[in-house]
């Protein structure tokens, strides 16, 4: 009888932990799935993008330290007063 | 007589009532890009009447101007507000070896020099290379062996298809240390190279860059209706 009741005691943890492992995978997959449904995009960062967009008056080029002239051609001839 | 006073009233008065836009509000809420971003160059398109407003925390732009300018404010925010673009920005680098008695572009008076000196004369040596660059973000790359070009991104206008840089430098590595070439803020046209020229430290080089910043298509990006 003894050995018996300890088998059915086996029996019904290895069942017990079988149902508990049942119950967290299919938990885990309607959490999956309920975080799936209704994205169509791709996660976008939560802080918006600060880039200065460039104004109609904005140079060329604005050297920080020198002189800067349109040469007859178009190009930017940059005279760097700076050097380190 | 009556009659007559009052159409020529109303011809005066019908072309100034016709003139006089009704002013509209729109509320625009940014999605990608903060306002602060935006508002130096979407006030530029507000007119005379206009009044553009910021709700930092809300991250929106109020317009209240005549209905064709608050309608075109309203379309270039909607150009803006995308996710950060990513561009290619090709660099060209030429290396030019100057007599030295030129003194090209070392003094003020002989910037001119540097377009006829380039123009018929043809650089000792020469590099291409590709910076792949985002809006927002940095990027820097050996241009040419011992110079080294460092790029950092700002935003860009779709409208007027020109990209802002914060930082644009070209320094050169030596025996010595880094130097500085040139060093500051940009602004090129996208799709069309921007010519650089600048003398290097020793009076007998100078060197050229042409840069020109290709936008890279977004593959996922939709279509907007």
């Amino acid at each position: 009888m003894r050995g018996l009741s300890l088998r059915f005691r086996r029996e019904k943890r290895s069942r017990n932990l079988r149902r508990a492992a049942a119950l967290a995978l299919g938990l885990g997959a309607l959490a999956g799935l309920g975080a799936g449904f209704g994205r169509t995009e791709p996660r976008r960062n939560a802080a918006p993008l600060m880039a200065m967009v460039p104004t109609a008056d904005a140079p060329v080029f604005e050297p920080d330290s020198g002189l800067v002239r349109t040469l007859p051609g178009g190009a930017i001839a940059i005279n760097s007063g700076g050097r380190s | 007589m009556k009659a007559k006073r009052t159409g020529l009233f109303l011809a005066a008065a019908i072309p100034l009532l016709i003139s006089a836009q009704e002013l509209v509000t729109f509320k625009v809420a940014l999605k990608y890009r903060d306002v602060r971003s935006v508002i130096a160059r979407v006030s530029e398109e507000a007119g005379p009447r206009g009044q553009i407003t910021v709700d930092r925390a809300a991250n929106a732009i109020y317009i209240n101007d005549e209905k064709p300018r608050a309608e075109a404010a309203r379309a270039l925010l909607a150009a803006l507000d995308v996710p950060a673009r990513r561009f290619a920005l090709q660099a060209r680098f030429s290396l030019y070896n100057a007599p030295k008695k030129t003194g090209l572009l070392r003094d003020e008076p002989l910037f001119t020099d540097a377009a006829s000196f380039m123009a018929h004369t043809a650089p000792t040596a020469s590099a291409e290379q590709v910076l792949d660059i985002a809006e927002g973000g940095s990027s820097q790359a050996e241009v040419f062996p011992g110079f080294t070009l460092r790029a950092s991104a700002e935003g860009y206008d779709p409208t007027k298809r020109r990209l802002a840089f914060s930082g644009l430098s070209l320094l050169r590595e030596s025996g010595s240390g880094t130097a500085t070439v040139f060093s500051g803020r940009a602004v090129l046209p996208e799709g069309e190279p921007t010519v650089l020229v600048a003398s290097l430290e020793a009076a007998a080089e100078s060197c050229r860059l042409s840069l020109t910043p290709v936008l890279i298509p977004d593959a996922n990006a939709k279509e907007r209706p």
